[in-house]
């Protein structure tokens, strides 16, 4: 069974969250979709709207594993990186719309179903042990007053408290 | 009750063609398949009658066969060039509920789709436990939820 922490995050809140992350091993960012199975790693988050997938960041810590499975769409012709089995962390961002603010999310799964769908093939244990340093720090850092399933950082708090932003979560 | 049941056309059968290359960074032997249960003196048949023992023994993700299904439905999103999600969180008024897959419009963040996978019945509807998720992710979300249907051996 997967794990999660739902939270909203602002641009800085963001960038505090992605330094932590780097030092927490030798940690590389991906977006998907790519030309080829040679996923090139991206120093930033991207801009919004800068490519397709900009919402969805795959963070790899090759400290951990070096696992990065990825799949063919045919149909379209790029590749993607295979969230469920490889030993990647989901970094959902947050969604500002106009004035509407989506939740994001971090999300880990730690086994995979086998060839059959008979058995698991479970991930590193080490995996599990990273992501929840990074879930931890969210836990710690951030605030559960707006909506106790949902932590939100302290940038995204000014925003919502101050008016500027409504949460809508779907 | 069959109308919850729909049909995508997505084949488990094709999926694994091209599923999952193995990254170059790739070590030899990373993969540890089975090791925790080799541990434990355990083999698949084992875990098999033990998964016979309860009614969820898998918890909300439920067993290899469901999240198999799960990962033919994120197949079909991503050819769809549609966002996914899985174990997306559905809260509303008394209602605490996990979907199983949604495809979301990259551009909005919107749910588009909502899935649920499960076993069927013998006479082929939803089982109880999930036709009560299936109603309360739809009082929320004010969306069909499509009801995808696993089999086990």
């Amino acid at each position: 069974m997967g794990a999660q922490v739902r939270f909203f995050m602002d641009k800085d809140d963001e960038a505090q969250f992605a330094e932590f992350v780097k030092k927490t091993g030798e940690v590389l960012f991906f977006v998907d979709p790519s030309p080829t199975s040679d996923f090139k790693p991206v120093a930033v988050f991207p801009e919004p709207h800068s490519v397709r997938f900009w919402s969805r960041v795959w963070l790899l810590n090759r400290t951990v594993s070096r696992k990065l499975l990825t799949k063919f769409v045919p149909k379209l012709e790029y590749y993607t990186i295979d969230g469920l089995r490889a030993s990647v962390i989901e970094f959902d961002r947050t969604i500002r719309d106009g004035d509407i603010l989506r939740p994001g999310r971090l999300w880990a799964e730690f086994r995979y179903a086998n060839e059959t769908a008979m058995g698991w093939i479970p991930k590193e244990p080490e995996f599990r042990k990273w992501y929840e340093s990074l879930a931890r720090w969210i836990r710690k850092n951030y605030s559960r007053e707006i909506d106790p399933d949902y932590y939100v950082g302290p940038g995204a708090l000014r925003l919502i408290k101050e008016g500027n932003v409504q949460i809508k979560y779907f | 009750m069959r109308s919850f049941i729909s049909t995508l056309g997505i084949s488990s059968a094709s999926h694994p063609e091209h599923l999952s290359n193995v990254h170059p960074l790739d070590p030899p032997g990373d993969h540890n398949r089975g090791q925790e249960h080799r541990r434990r003196g355990e083999d698949l048949s084992d875990i098999a009658r033990r998964a016979d023992d309860v009614p969820n023994p898998y918890g909300r993700l439920g067993g290899p066969a469901h999240q198999q299904k799960v990962a033919d439905i994120v197949s079909d999103i991503e050819l769809r060039n549609l966002k996914w999600k899985t174990e997306f969180y559905v809260k509303g008024p008394g209602v605490r509920r996990f979907a199983d897959v949604v495809a979301i419009d990259p551009a909005t963040g919107k749910v588009l789709e909502i899935y649920q996978v499960g076993r069927l019945t013998k006479a082929g509807d939803p089982v109880a436990r999930e036709l009560r998720a299936i109603a309360d992710i739809e009082s929320v979300l004010g969306t069909k939820v499509r009801y995808m249907p696993y089999f086990t051996p």
